[in-house]
């Protein structure tokens, strides 16, 4: 009933905010913003020099003739956009290759970087790179102005080359500087993915422009002259390409959805969808959270107190009342310490995301229950029975900054943030809550983009359990019941000449066979060495591939923007049929990890270790999070397996996406969907995969990810 | 959801309360079991048990008649507690709203929920009999940031009407508040009884949520 009630609460404040955005929010450039066919802001199938509102997130489905492009464009930053496309070509093969293949699938990565806003007089400039990173089917670069109009229409010119330069070209401009930019050099294929310099900005080039029109709100009329020659489709076949001019409209049904239709080339149809996603805009605003306990303030000179009467209220009974007060807000208090004027608590937040959230809910409930005397509340959250910081607060500024204008970043300011404490003096309470926790669930496990198999899904039924032998000991498992799948029968991968041992490749054999699995079973130990040391062991079988051991140690203190890590595992690969037994590869993998939070919403990782198939290298990961949990970024890894031995990309590289539960659904959550994108998962550069390693199960309780939650601290 | 059962099952062992269910009956049920520990205990107890049916006398100052329209809830809401100058009510479902002199400041688990306020000059003007004022309200964004946002206001006496509080009928000063920030206008209604007290008022939340209207019974 009352969830009803919100939402619908919930539904009228999203259609407040979509209004209020499409007043506010919208600048010159990012007004009437359409997509290309390959996904990209802009015109028909040319792009325009304009950006996405910064964080905004577009998949675009493109299809015309034989071509169907999936594109996510993400605006990295104000200025700089990035795209991963997947695409089929029917009966493409690329230039230089002998006849044509059935399906030709390819995956390519885009960059546009616009220099300036526009302004009344000047137009908006920008430069971008097309498929610089994959195969090159696609490549093109571009410079590009767009200049808007009154409210109706804007113009976009630009220069292409590569792709973009191949009608109507002529000698490169670039020429001037150095005679190397006049030829392209042929497109060298290899195993694709790596980063094709000697391309770039190369050849002919030539001018495409065009026209849009905003008829109403909800339609824009587009008109474009292309300089995209489609030179091999045409030659295959594929195309036929009568004219250079587009002519298309883009529709707006609803907000985040736009429908276009187009004429190409004088002789094709083209269409796109594309759904767009502002991790900013929450569906459910600030979320449908149930109220908190209301705050108690002293009065008079109660707060002078100097102690209280521990006849009347002994400590025994404020401990226990509170453990039960605090599991209604799905925080479980395990240990207190209580003095006439302080009171320390370690407890574990299970329901909310942000750790502020708990924390002033277990303040108003200090502030309901405990003797005035006491004046500091000592808050130590802990994850995994290890607590990760101390937060104090004073009473007297809880009681003052509640409801007040201005008080959630007064406290912000006031409050102390240090290693958590000692465990000495804490007075540990007999836990209440389940050790024992299970449940049973439908998963689905959905591989995209993967080769010429665009779609494999595996679906069934996982029973999970878990046990927590002390806070910090835990033991837990995962039984698998495949239910249905859509895979073909996997054969047996061996490595040839020098390719790496297949230590990932075989993936779909585990599907096939394991039907009726364990995926994991392991026994965890968590620890804190130091103040600023964590530790973790975990045994038993790891992942659904490896069973061992694998342990961890990860400095990183409370305030620090540094952390610094290290990981020892030893693996053995398990049976296809994902039993008890166990294959004969195994290997000691491990790495050293550095992590730093940048301060500008960026997060960077670097490990630098020894990977599963016994090959020397590093990782760099770079995510972009957004104060309520949203993540995406992307990552790469180097090792000593050569390109040709990797096989199909070259190395490893892959974008990452994770969205907090709460977000879609308004309810609090800890729980997360993560998602990687676009790694085509080999030998080379692989790493186990571990549940719980320990920066993530830290930070939270630090520094950064405290404040990017503190708004929550009074929800 | 089973852990907020359990919580009240557990109080209700204790005899501390007989709940409500929702936030309502949890906190009323949380200082059911914490305040009598520290000897202070406002009027919140009795009115939670009178709420829940328990029985014994209701004292109707800590009783409200509340409703948001937007959200189709309307019902009485009892106080939680009495701070002094100001004072939180549970309403229907189990949201909450704090209220200081009368003025709305805060309201919980309705969703777009006004974080906090500062609506002192607003008072001010009421108790003067009118004039200029400058109100700050805080809500929370999609990033968990909060958002700060600024009213010119304009409050101007409306003469005396008659209000229906409950089953009383009374004589009331009404006032009417326009506000003016940079993307948003609203208008608050107040009635004052004859010692300046706000019985009555209709007053902004929030864009989602739009006006919550509180009455003394």
């Amino acid at each position: 009933m009352t969830i009803t009630a919100m939402r619908r609460g919930g539904a009228a404040s999203l259609l407040a905010l979509l209004a209020a955005g499409a007043v506010q929010a919208q600048t010159v450039s990012d007004r009437g913003l359409s997509y290309t066919l390959y996904g990209t802001p802009g015109l028909i199938d040319m792009p325009s020099a304009l950006s996405a509102p910064d964080g905004q997130i577009a998949a675009t489905m493109g299809r015309f003739d034989g071509q169907v492009r999936t594109t996510f464009t993400f605006q990295l930053l104000p200025k700089l956009s990035g795209s991963f496309r997947y695409s089929r070509i029917e009966d493409y093969s690329l230039p230089g290759a002998r006849g044509s293949v059935d399906d030709y699938f390819d995956r390519s990565f885009d960059l546009r970087y616009r220099f300036n806003d526009e302004t009344e007089i000047l137009p908006a400039f920008a430069v971008g790179l097309q498929d610089f990173l994959g195969t090159g089917a696609y490549g093109a670069e571009y410079l590009v102005a767009t200049k808007t109009f009154g409210d109706k229409i804007r113009v976009t010119g630009g220069l292409g080359w590569g792709r973009f330069g191949s009608d109507g070209g002529f000698d490169n401009p670039l020429g001037v500087l150095s005679s190397e930019f006049d030829e392209r050099p042929a497109l060298e294929f290899e195993e694709g993915g790596t980063f094709a310099l000697d391309q770039l900005f190369r050849g002919d080039a030539a001018l495409f422009g065009g026209v849009e029109y905003a008829a109403t709100d909800k339609l824009t009329l587009k008109a474009e002259y292309s300089s995209d020659a489609y030179e091999r489709e045409t030659e295959l076949g594929l195309i036929e390409r009568d004219s250079p001019l587009n002519f298309g409209l883009v529709y707006r049904p609803l907000p985040g959805v736009q429908l276009g239709a187009s004429w190409l080339y004088g002789s094709e149809l083209g269409l796109t969808g594309t759904f767009l996603i502002d991790p900013g805009r929450r569906p459910f605003g600030p979320g449908l959270d149930p109220a908190p306990s209301p705050i108690r303030i002293r009065q008079g000179d109660a707060r002078a107190a100097a102690t209280w009467d521990r006849a009347k209220i002994p400590e025994a009974t404020i401990g226990a009342t509170l453990q039960q007060a605090l599991a209604a807000e799905g925080v479980e208090l395990s240990s207190i310490e209580l003095s006439d004027r302080a009171v320390r608590l370690r407890y574990t937040n299970t329901r909310y995301r942000a750790e502020a959230q708990a924390m002033g809910r277990i303040a108003r409930m200090l502030s309901l229950g405990l003797p005035d005397s006491i004046e500091r509340f000592t808050l130590e959250p802990m994850q995994r029975g290890v607590p990760l910081s101390a937060v104090t607060l004073s009473r007297s500024d809880i009681e003052a900054f509640a409801d007040t204008a201005g008080g959630t970043q007064a406290l912000s300011q006031r409050l102390v943030l240090q290693d958590a404490g000692p465990r000495d003096g804490l007075e540990p309470l007999p836990r209440v809550d389940d050790r024992l926790s299970y449940g049973l669930a439908p998963y689905a496990r959905i591989t995209v983009f993967n080769n010429d198999e665009p779609f494999q899904v595996e679906l069934g039924a996982q029973l999970s359990a878990r046990y927590e032998i002390t806070d910090s000991l835990v033991a837990s498992g995962t039984l698998r019941q495949q239910l249905y799948t859509n895979r073909e029968d996997p054969e047996l991968i061996v490595a040839e000449d020098d390719e790496p041992y297949p230590v990932r490749r075989n993936a779909a054999l585990y599907a096939d066979q394991g039907t009726t699995g364990i995926r994991d079973l392991t026994l965890a130990q968590y620890g804190r060495l130091a103040p600023d040391v964590y530790s973790r062991a975990t045994i038993g079988y790891l992942e659904e591939m490896y069973g061992g051991l694998s342990t961890e140690v990860l400095w990183k203190p409370a305030d620090s923007r540094l952390g610094l890590g290290a990981e020892v595992n030893y693996a053995r690969q398990r049976d296809f049929d994902l039993g008890f037994g166990f294959q004969d590869y195994d290997v000691v993998t491990g790495h050293a990890s550095a992590y730093y939070d940048f301060d500008n919403r960026f997060y960077g990782q670097v490990d630098v270790g020894r990977y599963l198939a016994g090959d020397w290298g590093a990782t760099f990961t770079l995510d972009r999070e957004f104060e309520n949990g949203w993540s995406v970024g992307g990552y790469f890894t180097l090792t000593d397996v050569p390109f040709d031995a990797y096989g199909e990309g070259s190395f490893d590289k892959g974008i990452r996406v994770s969205i907090p539960l709460d977000y879609v659904v308004g309810q609090p959550t800890r729980r997360e969907a993560s998602t990687s994108l676009a790694s085509l998962q080999r030998d080379g550069g692989a790493k186990l995969r571990v549940d719980g390693r320990l920066y993530e199960v830290v930070r939270d309780g630090h520094l950064n990810d405290l404040e990017d939650g503190w708004g929550r601290f009074w929800k | 959801m089973t852990k907020r059962i359990r919580m009240t099952a557990a109080l209700l062992g204790l005899g501390m309360l007989a709940g409500c269910g929702g936030a309502a009956g949890l906190t009323g049920a949380l200082q059911g079991a914490i305040a009598p520990l520290v000897g202070t205990q406002p009027a919140a107890a009795p009115a939670a048990a009178g709420a829940a049916g328990a029985g014994g006398a209701v004292d109707p100052s800590s009783l409200r008649q509340v409703s948001l329209n937007t959200l189709g809830l309307t019902g009485p809401a009892t106080r939680l507690i009495d701070n002094g100058a100001s004072a939180s009510f549970a309403g229907p479902q189990g949201f909450t709203y704090t209220m200081r002199d009368g003025m709305l400041v805060s309201t919980r688990g309705l969703g777009d929920d006004l974080m906090a306020a500062d609506a002192r000059q607003s008072r001010a003007a009421l108790r003067a009999g009118g004039g200029q004022a400058r109100r700050v309200h805080e809500t929370l964004d999609g990033l968990d940031r909060i958002e700060r946002a600024e009213f010119d206001c304009t409050v101007t006496p409306k003469g005396v009407e008659t209000v229906e509080l409950g089953t009383r009928r009374v004589q009331a000063r009404r006032f009417d508040e326009a506000c003016r920030g940079a993307a948003l206008i609203f208008d608050n209604y107040y009635w004052l009884d004859a010692a300046g007290e706000i019985i009555s008022s209709r007053q902004f939340v929030s864009r989602g949520v739009a006006y919550l209207r509180s009455s003394d019974l």
